[in-house]
């Protein structure tokens, strides 16, 4: 049997994923062209519905390693990063690589830890290295972080601030599923044991690759206008209070460009962007009460700009 | 010390360029040691960016200017007026070009080429020139723009930007043209300089002088009859008469600039017509004879039935320095009564110097004794010239100290003034009062704008005696001589070898010659002749009543405040809304359609979710529209997309009919 292409391992792997996580195909979707772009993931939801599920799913098809870090209030930064020990023979410090040096890092729920410890992955998020003891350590070529939070209300959380929630690149919610599928849930196998049963369809170095050919997605002027529009529209609009930044800009042009690639398009259309908008722009603009609603953000902003 | 080439360098051919195609103005007026200055410098300075070269001292320049300022000095004996002032100029631009290094000197250079296009105006309003000046100054903001543009720019946003701009600036140069007063005589008063010739018929009568003008085709006059064209052997434009002869030259004498005595005026069969005199710089306005009045100029007539324009204030003869035009009203010869010659003219019209002309003297005395009247006598001297062997040419052998003598009886060969002079001679010799006239003869009609025009080769002589009872009377000699001169022109008259060395035989050189002569004639009346007059009859129609000036100055404000109104309108509605292409538009023709039958595409809905939707409701049509948005999509967001497929896409979208 030959290696089949990373293209074609690209629409295994959704199937695949599809199998586990059931009605779910566009957040799936939205999952890995997060991943496609070089983006981190934020998964918000209540408890339950398949955020872990999601995540495994992700890392084992795609072949990639995997760390869970579970975040606690009492959670350390270095429980994060790792520790140097001394080592007696040696005499010397040898630094012990914590759960972040991996491929797919879950941070789960990670809006129960404390700022410190959050600030300790974010970071390491947006550096690709850590620094403990004054030394700098790489992570690895592909390094995701999916991390999944609670919705803010609940209690004992420490909501992550804007400046943080930038750093990912989507944020999006699973949601309960059809009941013709939660009842398809509900007699099928296990899930745990259905992730273990899991071939992975990619490695690390056929992803790097498929991240590399998502770049050369390309991007017409009419395209370009279409995306200022689009982020001249959240300026404009005074609900939103400083509208999308320019690297909110970019992070819709990678994801969009990402969408496209997952749809077998060499070129970007409005679609593409408007697939992917809610999900990358809606947790980077703030209302008067926290960060807007996806569904606004959806008809307000996408429902009044002109495609061209 | 040697130069390296700079970054401003690369505006250098565009520079040179522009003050060439300024400098071309004045070609044919500059002294040819500045054309050669010119080029030397040029292409001094161009071969400089290939290959680096000392730099000329500031001395070295200043030595240059200072020298360059003298030769002028010494050629026109004065550094004011045109072409002394022009010559100066390009003699400096040639030196700055050499000098030309940062981006400020490239807009000196700028200026002077605007300033050169205008003094090519000053020469002659003509609207060859004005594209001239049209397209220097196109070169001259291009030039100052790209000082302007970083290196590694296109030059193609300046172009544009330079249309632009000058498209901007036209509207306001129609209104400054129509509302700025237009001011009475000359606005520039051009010291012209000694070496401007004057043209057309000239005060006084030498041997050669008329022959010297029948070379130039240069336009005289442009004459529009109301009413029938008289024919050709009638249409006599008299300009001036001569009445004073010492034996050499025919002169004006003062007698006959008197004023002449009021006559009844007579207006049966009136011939009228108007006339668009080109600058003569002489006073004189030619008519036809027995002219009766005018109109649309300030003139006087003089006892020698001669018309001099005059100035406005003193009443002083003026020359014609700028196209002029006047109508006038004329009675064919024969039907006006005259009285009685006046003692003094006839004495005046009747001397000879004393000793001149012997021979013809005797010859006139012979034939007088053998004719009964006067009008005998004139038909046989003409009947003389006919059978004699005389010829007609403008090649005659130069005639000694008694020239009317030798004409008549050794060489025998002359123009027209020979034969007038001789035939005047012969008059006054027998006793009856006779002058000189020159004007013009003829004229050709122009097809294209439906006038007469009157070149200067149409310059002429003749004779006008004076016979009781029937006053003043044209004889035209020449006409015995070579009849085909008045009947068909010059062209006809000459010796086939003369005719054809001076001559243009071919047709569409003529025909194209004509057609610019209308395009200069509508030029001259609708541009150059558009003067106060105008302009008040102007503010009339526009129902102005009051002062002329407040009139004009309120209708120029209105016209900026109305121009720029325009333009911002213009510019506010071109932001607002951005002219579709041609695919953008017909991609919107396309969902119309779709829109009357009830499926109206979300401006804010993508291409292929609208064809999804398509698909849905109207199946019939998915698959055509399913093809088109294809197309669509791939025009407009995909890499590289063809002209081709722009072409399929507007087919596809003509044959969509939902």
């Amino acid at each position: 049997m030959t290696e089949p292409t990373p293209q074609a391992a690209l629409s295994t792997a959704i199937g695949v994923l599809n199998k586990v996580i059931l009605g779910k195909d566009r957040e799936v979707r939205l999952a890995l062209a997060c991943l496609l772009a070089r983006g981190h993931l934020l998964l918000e939801d209540v408890p339950g519905v398949g955020k872990t599920t999601l995540a495994q799913a992700l890392a084992r098809t795609l072949g990639l390693r995997y760390r869970r870090i579970q975040f606690t209030s009492d959670l350390l930064p270095a429980d994060v990063i790792g520790v140097s020990v001394y080592d007696r023979e040696t005499a010397r410090f040898i630094f012990q690589p914590g759960p972040i040096f991996a491929e797919l890092v879950l941070a789960d729920e990670i809006n129960r830890a404390t700022p410190k410890a959050q600030s300790a992955l974010l970071e390491a998020m947006e550096e690709r290295q850590v620094t403990a003891d004054g030394e700098t350590h790489a992570l690895p070529d592909a390094f995701f972080v999916v991390a999944t939070q609670n919705p803010s209300h609940q209690l004992g959380t420490y909501a992550l601030p804007e400046s943080e929630l930038d750093r990912f690149l989507m944020r999006i919610s699973l949601g309960y599923p059809p009941a013709a599928l939660e009842r398809e849930l509900l007699a099928g196998v296990d899930r745990r044991e259905m992730i273990a049963g899991l071939k992975p369809v990619l490695s690390a170095a056929g992803l790097g690759t498929l991240q590399d050919a998502v770049r050369s997605v390309y991007l017409s002027d009419a395209l370009l206008d279409y995306v200022q529009a689009l982020i001249a529209a959240t300026r404009a609009d005074r609900r939103y209070a400083p509208g999308l930044s320019p690297r909110a800009g970019q992070g819709v042009v990678r994801a969009a460009r990402a969408w496209a690639f997952l749809h077998g398009r060499s070129a970007v259309l409005p679609e593409d962007v408007q697939a992917v908008f809610v999900a990358v722009a809606a947790h980077r603009l703030q209302t008067a009460d926290g960060a807007a609603d996806p569904l606004d953000v959806g008809r307000r902003i996408l429902g009044a700009v002109p495609t061209g | 010390m040697s130069r390296a080439p700079s970054a401003a360098d690369r505006h250098l051919p565009l520079a040179c360029g522009a003050l060439g195609l300024a400098v071309l103005g004045h070609v044919g007026v500059l002294p040819t040691w500045i054309g050669l200055l010119f080029i030397v410098a040029l292409a001094t300075r161009l071969l400089g960016v290939l290959q680096p070269r000392p730099i000329l001292r500031r001395t070295v320049l200043a030595v240059f200017a200072l020298g360059s300022g003298v030769v002028v000095l010494a050629n026109f004996r004065t550094l004011n007026g045109l072409t002394a002032g022009t010559s100066l100029l390009v003699a400096m631009a040639a030196l700055k070009v050499v000098e030309t290094e940062r981006p400020r000197d490239y807009a000196t250079l700028a200026f002077i080429v605007f300033f050169l296009s205008l003094a090519s105006l000053l020469r002659a309003p003509s609207p060859l020139r004005l594209a001239h000046a049209l397209a220097c100054t196109w070169l001259g903001v291009q030039l100052l723009l790209e000082t302007q543009r970083p290196a590694a720019a296109s030059p193609l946003p300046a172009a544009r930007q330079t249309a632009r701009l000058l498209g901007l600036g036209l509207p306001l140069a129609v209104v400054l043209f129509i509302f700025v007063p237009r001011l009475e005589g000359r606005f520039w008063a051009v010291p012209s300089g000694g070496s401007e010739a004057t043209s057309g018929v000239a005060e006084e009568m030498n041997p050669g002088a008329i022959a010297k003008l029948a070379l130039s085709d240069e336009p005289a006059f442009r004459v529009r009859f109301d009413g029938p064209l008289p024919e050709r052997a009638s249409r006599y434009w008299r300009v001036l008469a001569l009445d004073a002869f010492d034996g050499q030259t025919w002169r004006r004498s003062a007698l006959a600039a008197t004023l002449a005595p009021a006559e009844p005026a007579d207006s049966r069969v009136a011939v009228r017509y108007s006339v668009e005199l080109e600058p003569s710089h002489q006073a004189w306005l030619p008519n036809l004879e027995r002219l009766v009045d005018w109109s649309g100029v300030r003139a006087r007539r003089d006892a020698d039935g001669t018309l001099a324009l005059q100035d406005n204030e003193a009443g002083q003869p003026q020359k014609v320095d700028s196209l002029t035009s006047y109508s006038a009203r004329a009675t064919p010869p024969s039907a006006v009564p005259t009285g009685e010659l006046d003692a003094t003219t006839r004495r005046r019209t009747l001397s000879l110097p004393s000793g001149s002309a012997p021979r013809s003297r005797a010859l006139a005395g012979e034939m007088r004794a053998g004719s009964a009247t006067s009008r005998d006598y004139i038909a046989r001297v003409l009947g003389y010239f006919r059978t004699e062997p005389f010829a007609y040419t403008l090649e005659p052998p130069p005639l000694g100290p008694n020239p009317v003598d030798e004409f008549l009886f050794t060489s025998r060969a002359g123009f027209c003034e020979h034969y007038a002079s001789a035939f005047v001679v012969l008059m006054r010799a027998a006793g009856i009062p006779a002058r000189v006239v020159i004007g013009y003869q003829g004229g050709d009609l122009n097809a294209y704008g439906n006038f007469l025009l009157v070149r200067q080769s149409a310059a002429h002589a003749w004779a006008e005696v004076w016979l009781d009872g029937e006053g003043w009377v044209r004889f035209d000699p020449t006409a015995a001589i070579a009849p085909e001169r008045i009947r068909a022109g010059l062209d006809g008259a000459l010796p086939e070898a003369e005719a054809r060395r001076y001559r243009h035989h071919f047709a569409w050189v003529l025909e194209s010659r004509a057609a610019l002569d209308a395009l200069k004639a509508g030029w001259d009346r609708l541009v150059l002749g558009y003067s106060s007059r105008q302009q008040a009859r102007l503010l009339d129609r526009l129902g102005w009543i009051g002062d002329p000036l407040t009139g004009l100055a309120t209708l120029l404000g209105a016209g900026f405040a109305l121009t720029a109104l325009t333009l911002l309108t213009l510019q506010l509605a071109f932001r607002v809304r951005p002219r579709p292409d041609r695919v953008q538009r017909a991609w919107e023709l396309a969902c119309r359609r779709l829109a009357r039958r009830g499926l109206a595409r979300d401006p804010a809905e993508g291409p292929l979710d609208f064809a999804r939707r398509v698909r849905t409701a109207r199946p019939g049509d998915g698959a055509a529209f399913d093809e088109l948005v294809r197309c669509y999509v791939r025009i407009r967001y995909e890499r590289a997309p063809v002209a081709a497929d722009t072409e399929e896409f507007i087919g596809r979208v003509r044959r969509f009919r939902p």
